[in-house]
């Protein structure tokens, strides 16, 4: 971004291949549509060329960048009037692939070795029952793997209150998942 | 254990487990959590919770594909710093923003807007701030005329659209309020009030709705005596951005002393440099300077087109018609046009500060009126340049003037379309309106109706967006009809302080304030 800033003509072309992936996801979180993130995460992209001098070298690129992701999204989602965030449920067994097809989970990925399949399902159906932003924290740490301190600065709050804020996320999950796990 | 210390442990804990905890706080707690069966098994919960959902993102994200964006980014990126004209063009881009973002009031848009469009439409009967260009003797290009290739019914058709178009432009701004702007938005008397309250601020802001006394007083209140602004200048821990901040209070030679200060301690500020640029401008005989101030501009912004119109200004003040016209088809290729209207308003909020208004106080005067000198700033720009243009018309020399014309409609979309305030966002339809009600006096002159037809769509285009500020402005005045109280306030002086006040609804939202519960 320093490189950016200095009016170097190749690194914007560095940095979008250094975070586009990481933004392409990102935004995927929001629209949940393939070709709309894309389109987002460019548009992200040219917000930061656009806004370069305006960029403060004392911050960490990657919040500020998925700052700018973010509200992108968030203006496109009302513009569309369509439901932010939507389940993670689904995030969490589907994906996309480049043409937009849903792409189902494999069932016995090697990603999935840490967790069974049933304990999978019961932790999505209790992220689903997550209210907005409590899923839009979720995401950015774990799905995102961002720090407290990273979250913080996106979604305008401090490093404290986001700490808090998982633990009772995590918490309201655990009860969900006591009263499945009860009811079975 | 009472909430907030429940809250801080919690936090502690995510934290232990986040590894984001000095060694010492973390044997501490692990100490806390060892001794306590019930913490034992709520960290051992958190422990799993956390190994699931990391698992959980893992998964994810090895399912979603990769993308390279690398083309298509660089090339959307050259496409921007080549803005076209073609208002259809413009349309299918992806809006920059939301144009219903908007603050200062229905009533005061209309005003602003008002005045903005009075002072283009007086163009012919007012005196010129500046001198006009030496009249160069040189041919007419009646090569350069387009040749009339409609019939009469078409030339008639398209001269009737733009007309229609035309009067809904007018009609747009005449009917979205009645108030009458401040002729004169630059503060001249002492303020009624020398210490406002945040109530007096907001009173003045509610007044400022319909009426020219309440922004007459936001203003004043925004500005600084002369007296107190050499007094700060003068201050050995006066800040960069407290001097600027002065130096805004003040006009001409005492500006510009200043500012040189600053420059001459930060060369890399820009909005210092085109402050001072600014400053020369003020005074005729400053001319020298301003010019050689100017590569100084483009150096520190390269991507702000606006030095570029300034030089082009100047040099059809000195005669120099060639040096214009280059200066202008560059202008025309940058991405951008900033008045540095965010950092303005920064400055003066920190220069009142320093001047012992109390913090809150002096950024919310700064906020409600941030935007109102770029706005008088950018359209005294391009009224200048199109008289230069209307100078050339009247000459027969049209292709110049039609550069000139054209470069000017460029300038107002480009100041619209990366403005973060609503004022410069309404200058750039205002410089827009004037240059495409000076470029149909053009096409109508060399008989053009392809250039007609292409000003009916923009025109549109303009009518559009004017609807939908007046939009924003009712919704925000909404704002301080409100029964907010000082918390409240601040957090609109903080978010139009740090982003502008085009986004602020967005930010407000994301605060979790219901907009549509003050409505």
């Amino acid at each position: 971004m320093a490189l950016l800033c200095q009016g170097a003509a190749d690194a914007l072309g560095d940095l979008v291949k250094r975070y586009q992936n990481d933004i392409f996801r990102f935004c995927l979180h929001y629209v949940r549509d393939v070709e709309r993130a894309k389109e987002m995460a460019q548009e992200t992209f040219i917000r930061v060329y656009v806004a370069r001098a305006r960029f403060d070298a004392q911050r960490k690129f990657r919040p500020w960048v998925l700052c700018i992701a973010r509200n992108l999204c968030l203006n496109e989602l009302k513009r569309k009037k369509a439901v932010p965030m939507e389940s993670l449920e689904e995030y969490a067994s589907t994906a996309r692939g480049e043409s937009g097809e849903v792409l189902q989970s494999p069932a016995d990925g090697a990603d999935q070795s840490l967790m069974s399949a049933e304990r999978q399902e019961m932790l999505a159906r209790a992220l689903a029952s997550l209210d907005e932003e409590s899923r839009e924290i979720v995401t950015l740490r774990f799905f995102e793997r961002m720090p407290a301190r990273d979250i913080a600065e996106i979604v305008g709050s401090t490093e404290g209150a986001v700490r808090t804020r998982l633990h009772r996320i995590l918490k309201s999950l655990r009860d969900v998942y006591i009263s499945e796990k009860d009811n079975l | 254990m009472n909430t907030g210390d429940l809250d801080k442990l919690h936090e502690e804990l995510v934290a232990l487990l986040e590894g984001q905890l000095d060694p010492e706080e973390a044997d501490r707690l692990q100490a806390r959590i060892n001794a306590s069966e019930e913490y034992r098994r709520e960290y051992a919960w958190l422990q799993s919770a956390y190994a699931d959902l990391d698992a959980m993102g893992a998964a994810f994200a090895s399912r979603v594909p990769e993308v390279d964006l690398t083309d298509a980014v660089l090339r959307a990126v050259t496409h921007t710093k080549r803005p076209t004209l073609a208002a259809s063009t413009r349309a299918q881009a992806p809006p920059r923003r939301n144009p219903a973002r908007m603050w200062m009031g229905l009533a005061a848009a209309a005003a602003v807007a008002l005045m903005g469009y009075a002072v283009f439409r007086g163009i012919r009967d007012t005196d010129r701030t500046v001198t006009p260009p030496t009249p160069v003797a040189r041919d007419p290009h009646p090569s350069a005329r387009p040749e009339n290739s409609g019939s009469d019914a078409d030339r008639l058709r398209v001269a009737t659209q733009r007309r229609e178009f035309m009067k809904e432009w007018e009609h747009a701004k005449e009917t979205s309020g009645t108030a009458v702007a401040p002729p004169e938005m630059t503060p001249t008397q002492p303020p009624e009030l020398a210490n406002p309250t945040l109530d007096d601020i907001v009173a003045a802001r509610r007044e400022g709705m319909g009426t020219e006394p309440g922004m007459n007083r936001l203003m004043q209140w925004a500005s600084l005596k002369r007296e107190k602004a050499l007094e700060l200048a003068q201050s050995p821990d006066a800040s960069p951005q407290v001097l600027v901040g002065a130096a805004e209070s003040l006009t001409g030679g005492e500006a510009a002393q200043i500012l040189l200060a600053v420059v001459g301690q930060a060369p890399g500020n820009a909005q210092a440099q085109f402050e001072l640029a600014k400053s020369y401008s003020e005074t005729p005989e400053a001319e020298p300077e301003e010019l050689a101030q100017i590569p100084t501009l483009h150096n520190v912004d390269p991507e702000n087109a606006l030095s570029y119109y300034m030089e082009a200004r100047l040099r059809l003040q000195q005669g120099d018609v060639e040096g214009a016209l280059e200066a202008l088809r560059i202008a025309r290729t940058l991405p951008e046009a900033s008045a540095y209207a965010l950092e303005s308003a920064f400055s003066k909020a920190e220069a009142l500060i320093a001047s012992g208004m109390p913090k809150d106080e002096a950024r919310l005067v700064s906020a409600l009126t941030a935007g109102i000198d770029q706005y008088n700033f950018l359209c005294d720009l391009g009224k200048n340049l199109i008289e230069y243009g209307q100078d050339f018309m009247a000459e027969q020399d049209y292709e110049t003037a039609r550069e000139i014309f054209e470069a000017v409609q460029t300038l107002g979309q480009q100041v619209e379309e990366t403005s973060q305030f609503s004022q410069e966002q309404l200058a750039g339809l205002d410089v827009q309106a004037a240059a495409i009600d000076v470029l149909e006096e053009l096409y109508t002159a060399i008989e053009s109706p392809e250039g007609i037809a292409q000003l009916t769509t923009q025109t549109q285009d303009i009518v559009a967006n004017i609807e939908k500020l007046g939009a924003f402005f009712t919704t925000l005045d909404q704002l301080f009809t409100s029964e907010g109280g000082s918390d409240f306030f601040n957090t609109i002086s903080e978010l139009i302080l740090r982003n502008g006040d085009l986004t602020i609804f967005d930010y407000l939202a994301e605060l979790g304030i219901d907009v549509s519960a003050l409505q």
